[in-house]
This record gives C-alpha cells, sequence and structure tokens, in this order.
C-alpha cells in the first residue's frame, strides 16, 4: 500500500499533531491521528456515496453501543468527507490470531462477545456482511469492537448494490455471498462468517480453501462439513456452516447457545 | 403425529371410522365441499372440537369450479374480475383468520391466494400476513401459513430455498405452515417418481421441523411415508377420493374430474393401489394372500369372492383409511429417525419382494398397479 500524506491545511484544519496511515478499508483511506493528545481514526471518503451514509447512518443509530465505534464528527474538507471517529486502542483481531490457536474458550467468548455487539444490528435488520478479523478490533482489556459497517445492508430497502456483484471478502464469505444471491442475504449470513473466524481462530486456516477457486468449489457441495479437530469448535461450525440460510440457526438465542461453552 | 382425515365427498365414511374404528385423530373440512354451513351438519358437529378448515383460496371465480366456495363472503373465489390487487387479496385472507377465530378453531389455517404464481407472490404474502398476525398477538390459537408448493416450484431447489429463507426468518410468528405439495404423477401412475420432488419436500420438512415450526401435510398420498422416514411431520392428511390425495393446483382452476371407475385396493404389502381387475386376477390365481392387508376388517370384506368392487363403496376406500393410517402410526411411534428409516426400507424391501414373488409366478401387475416406485422409493431414502 503506498503511503498517503496529509495536507498542511487538513492538519491544520482538524488541529491534528500526529498521524499515521492505518490499513485500507475498502474505498477509505483511514489514518490514526493525534488531536488536543487524543487518538482518534480519520477516515477521508474521497466519494461520499450511499454505502458511507450507511456506515455514517448504522454507527449514529448504535451510538450507545460499546462494541460499535462512536462517530465524532463529519466534515466536508476541500474535495473529500472526512470522518472524527473514536480510536479503539488495542489491536486487530487478524494480528492476534495466534493467541487464538487451539483455544477454544477463548475463541468461545470472542465470538459470543461479537455476536452480542450485533443484537440490536441484526434486531434492526441490518447485515454487517464483511466480519473478519481485521474488521474486528481487539481494546486492550480483551473487549471486540466492530468495524467498518460499509457494506451493511438493511434488508427493509433496497440495496444500494441491488444488481451486479455483491461485495465481500472472499475468505469469509458465505455461500449466497460467493452465488451472488442478494435475496438470502441476511442476519444468517453473518453467523455464517463468525463461524469462519472460531475456525480460522482455532486452526489458524480457512475451512473451505485457500483461494477464491477453492471456496468456489467447496461451496458447490451441498453439506458443508468441517473437521478442525475440536468437538466443541466442530459443533458450532456444523451449525452455522449450512448451505442453505434457511438451515442456519433462526433465532438470534439459538446462535448464541450454540458457541457457549 | 395426527392422521388427519380429508373431509370431502362422502365424509362420513371418515367420521365414521373414526368413531367406529379409531382410524385417525384429526380432520380437515374441505371449503369446497361443506360450504358456510359445514357446523350445522350433524356429521361434521361430532368433529368439530378435533377439526380444522382449508378455506382454499386456489384461483378467482372466473377460473375454477368454486363448490360451495361462494358462500363464504371473504372467498377469493366471488371475484368475477380479472384484475385485482394483492392488497385485496390480504384483505380476504385476513378475514379468513378472522372468521376460524370466531368459529373456535384451534388450528388456524391462513389461506394463500395461489394462481400457480411466481416465488415472490408467495414470499410477499408470507411477510404482510406475518405482519397481520404478530399483531394480533393471539396465543389462544396456532396459526398456520399455507405454502401451496407448485410443480414448477418444488421440483427447483432454488425456489424452494427462497420460500423457506422467509418462512424461517427470525421475526416470523406463524406456528407452523400447511404443506401441500402439487406432485404431477405421470399418466397412469398415481405418484410422483420425481426424485427433484423427494428431495426438495423432504428439505421443506426437515427444515421447518428443524426450525421448530409444526407442520400440516395436505392431501398427502401414501407416499408421505417417506418424508415421514426422514423426520417428524406433526399433521398428515389422509383422504378417500384421490382429489383429496394430490394437490393439484389444476383441479382447482379446471375441471379434470374423472369417470366412474371400480376402485382400488391399498396393500400395506406392495405399499401400492391394486387396480380392482387386478385384484380379481389375483384372486382367480391363487396370489390375493400376497398382497392381503392383515387384521384388517374392511379388507377382509373386499377380497371375498365376488365382491362388487366399486369407487363409492365405503369398505374399498375403508381399507385404505385403516391401511395407511396403521402405516404412518407404526412408522411415526419410532423415534430415533436413523432406525425409523431403516424400518420403512424394510416396508419397501418386502414390497419389492413381494412384487418379485407375483412375477416369479407369472402374475405381472401393469400401470397404476405395478411397482413403478418403489425402487426409486429404496434408492432415494438408502441414499440420503
Amino acid at each position: 500500500m503506498a503511503s498517503i500524506e496529509l495536507t498542511k491545511e487538513l492538519l491544520k484544519h482538524f488541529n491534528i499533531s500526529e498521524y499515521k496511515q492505518a490499513n485500507p478499508g475498502g474505498q477509505k483511506t483511514v489514518f490514526i491521528v493525534n488531536i488536543d493528545n487524543k487518538k482518534y481514526a480519520l477516515k477521508i471518503i474521497n466519494f461520499a456515496d450511499d454505502r458511507f451514509e450507511r456506515e455514517v447512518k448504522i454507527c449514529k443509530q448504535f451510538d450507545d453501543n460499546k462494541g460499535i465505534p462512536n462517530i465524532i464528527g463529519i466534515e466536508p474538507f476541500e474535495k473529500n468527507t472526512i470522518i472524527i471517529e473514536e480510536y479503539i486502542e488495542g489491536n486487530d483481531l487478524s494480528e492476534l490470531i495466534k493467541d487464538y490457536k487451539g483455544n477454544e474458550q477463548k475463541i468461545s467468548q470472542l465470538i459470543y462477545a461479537t455476536a452480542t455487539i450485533l443484537i440490536p444490528v441484526w434486531n434492526a435488520k441490518y447485515v454487517h456482511r464483511d466480519l473478519k478479523p481485521q474488521n474486528i478490533r481487539i481494546r486492550n482489556n480483551g473487549e471486540p469492537v466492530v468495524l467498518d459497517f460499509g457494506i451493511a445492508r438493511a434488508l427493509d430497502d433496497e440495496s444500494i448494490t441491488a444488481t451486479g456483484v455483491q461485495p465481500y471478502t472472499w475468505p469469509f464469505a458465505s455461500p449466497e455471498q460467493y452465488s451472488g444471491q442478494k435475496n438470502l442475504i441476511s442476519y444468517r449470513t453473518d453467523f455464517f462468517c463468525l463461524g469462519i473466524i472460531a475456525y480460522y481462530l482455532y486452526t489458524n486456516s480457512l475451512p473451505f480453501g485457500n483461494n477464491r477457486g477453492e471456496i468456489y468449489k467447496a461451496f458447490q457441495d451441498d453439506k458443508l462439513i468441517v473437521n478442525s479437530g475440536n468437538e466443541y469448535i466442530d459443533t458450532f461450525c456444523n451449525n452455522v456452516f449450512k448451505k442453505n440460510p434457511s438451515e442456519r440457526p433462526r433465532k438470534i438465542e439459538l446462535f448464541l447457545k450454540l458457541i457457549e461453552l | 403425529m395426527k392422521v388427519t382425515h380429508v373431509l370431502g365427498h362422502n365424509s362420513n365414511w371418515n367420521v365414521d371410522s373414526y368413531l367406529g374404528q379409531n382410524i385417525g385423530d384429526y380432520f380437515l373440512i374441505i371449503a369446497f365441499s361443506h360450504g358456510i354451513n359445514y357446523d350445522s351438519k350433524p356429521l361434521l358437529k361430532k368433529v368439530l372440537d378435533v377439526s380444522m378448515i382449508d378455506l382454499q383460496f386456489y384461483g378467482k371465480n372466473t377460473d375454477i369450479q368454486t363448490g360451495k366456495l361462494t358462500e363464504f363472503s371473504f372467498h377469493t373465489s366471488n371475484i368475477n374480475t380479472k384484475e385485482n390487487t394483492n392488497v385485496y387479496f390480504e384483505k380476504c385472507a385476513q378475514q379468513a383468520i378472522e372468521f376460524q377465530i370466531e368459529k373456535n378453531f384451534k388450528n388456524i389455517i391462513i389461506p394463500l391466494f395461489y394462481e400457480n404464481d411466481e416465488v415472490n407472490d408467495i414470499i410477499y404474502a408470507i411477510k404482510t400476513l406475518n405482519k397481520y398476525i404478530s399483531k394480533l398477538d393471539n396465543k389462544n390459537h396456532k396459526f398456520f401459513m399455507t405454502l401451496p408448493l407448485a410443480n414448477h416450484i418444488i421440483i427447483d431447489k432454488d425456489k424452494i430455498e427462497e420460500i423457506l429463507f422467509v418462512c424461517t426468518e427470525m421475526d416470523i410468528c406463524f406456528d407452523g405452515y400447511f404443506i401441500a405439495c402439487e406432485n404431477k404423477p405421470e399418466t397412469r401412475k398415481k405418484l410422483t417418481t420425481d426424485i427433484k420432488i423427494f428431495k426438495n419436500l423432504t428439505r421443506v420438512f426437515k427444515t421447518l421441523k428443524q426450525q421448530e415450526f409444526e407442520t400440516i401435510y395436505a392431501y398427502a398420498n401414501w407416499d408421505a411415508i417417506i418424508y415421514l422416514a426422514q423426520t417428524d411431520i406433526d399433521y398428515i392428511t389422509i383422504g378417500t377420493y384421490e382429489n383429496l390425495r394430490n394437490f393439484d393446483i389444476k383441479r382447482f382452476t379446471e375441471d379434470i374430474s374423472g369417470g366412474g371407475s371400480k376402485g382400488y385396493y391399498f396393500s400395506e404389502k406392495l405399499l401400492n393401489m391394486v387396480r380392482a381387475d387386478d385384484v380379481t386376477m389375483l384372486n382367480d390365481t391363487g396370489n390375493i394372500n400376497i398382497i392381503k392387508n392383515e387384521k384388517n376388517i374392511f379388507s377382509d370384506i373386499i377380497l371375498k369372492d365376488g365382491y362388487p368392487w366399486n369407487i363409492h363403496k365405503p369398505d374399498v376406500n375403508k381399507n385404505y383409511l385403516f391401511t395407511i393410517s396403521k402405516i404412518l402410526q407404526r412408522v411415526a411411534s419410532i423415534s430415533d429417525l436413523e432406525f425409523r428409516k431403516e424400518y420403512v426400507l424394510d416396508l419397501i424391501d418386502k414390497a419389492i419382494k413381494n412384487y418379485n414373488y407375483l412375477e416369479e409366478n407369472r402374475v405381472y401387475l401393469n400401470n397404476e398397479s405395478s411397482n413403478y416406485h418403489l425402487n426409486i422409493w429404496k434408492t432415494y431414502l438408502a441414499n440420503s
């Protein structure tokens, strides 16, 4: 990734004393900035489309949810839109996967806590659609925070990506995302993705293949059965790894019960 | 599992067999046959507390034989124009629900207006009627949404998933589903042999049960045993005449009633209906014991030499009701699904052997009397 410099005008306008570029997230550029001796995430949106508006809407709607970052401010600057967001001290889950290897207790707690954050989101008929270790930040006290609702979908609205390719991150996507069946996307898509994360954390490998082609091929089978070597992880995963979303847990409580150790 | 009589034409056979021989547990009243005054009929009064009613919203007045359906003021069969909105059909369905509540049915069948439509129309109806039921906040009744699975739907696994997906969403508040499936058997066959239907219909029952819904298999034929072999089903209907055992959208959109018939003998040993003429031949060749139902008074009567066979004879129909209800009850009583499947496979094996024995003795059964279905049942079940 090429590093991007913030302009002097921007630094001055937002009173930023220090900054560094964070991992890229889809269509936005993210910086960790220091304003008045406090760290924030600063996102530069080059083109503020419906996805951006949706992310802002979701974050604001769930402002009191400790597991979703607070938005401090949104402001147009020059030709871009700038979001200043709560900075979560800690690490991306993707940096910590070795700590979870073989530890079903820790994985259970993490998936349970992540799902608990998402309960009000799912109940409000949103679906994240892009759950992956890079989008789960672990606070220093171990609590997770779910990031990047950029491709979240409101199930009651016409999707912003109603036609054409549906966005997803290939290692952590569900069969309905691979097959582009938009009408089958729901909270149960997130259940499937959380299953992949659980398996990935336990084994440090992906359950259905190491590239798009392998995973696509695996998803052609009607039955998706995995064997991680751990009975608890397998029971959880094989209950959510149903190719047909209709066969995955119907109620959030059932999903939580499955992951509870 | 409750064996459920379909009360259509000649309902007295069903009620008599329930009261007299303890056949069946529940009743499904057919609006087409009984109309608005069903509850003033002395016969039906005897079983009203263990009954539900299918108001059969299948088609408009302009397209169907309406029978007594138009007696219900809210019925879609009263529609005389081609153009009506979904909102209108929803109102009809809501009134149908209110009607059943007023009449104090414990199980409410939510009718779904249906004319062989596309999946989106079904989904729309499920969603809107679910909203209506959720607002009723009625805990005294059970609500069953009708799923009329036309042939073009049941053979398509993607269409089935689209419907199941909506049926199993977290905010669905129905207690269960009333499933009617258009099997479309081939000519001179009574059952389908389409493996796509076996697979997809099994998935419908399994998925809904797994998601803790109650299921009613309406207008079921005796091939219900292969679905019951794999999952619990809460109600399975048994019917005398063929139109009560074979859901067909066309039956409600045009008159396809057949002519007279001498009738059929349902044999538990062949798992099939045998034509009356073939029964005579089996009698003449001394092979009747190969197909004879055990401990069945109706079977004993109709297998007597010289019995005047006719489709409208009560014993002919009661033989079916008694035999199929015994088989269904036996299958359902096995709680372990693996054992249950093995039990049904064993029944099928024995039936195949009986067919083979007949052929070894140079008795050949044709068309619907023949073994056109058992091999595919066995293959399907053994590999499912």
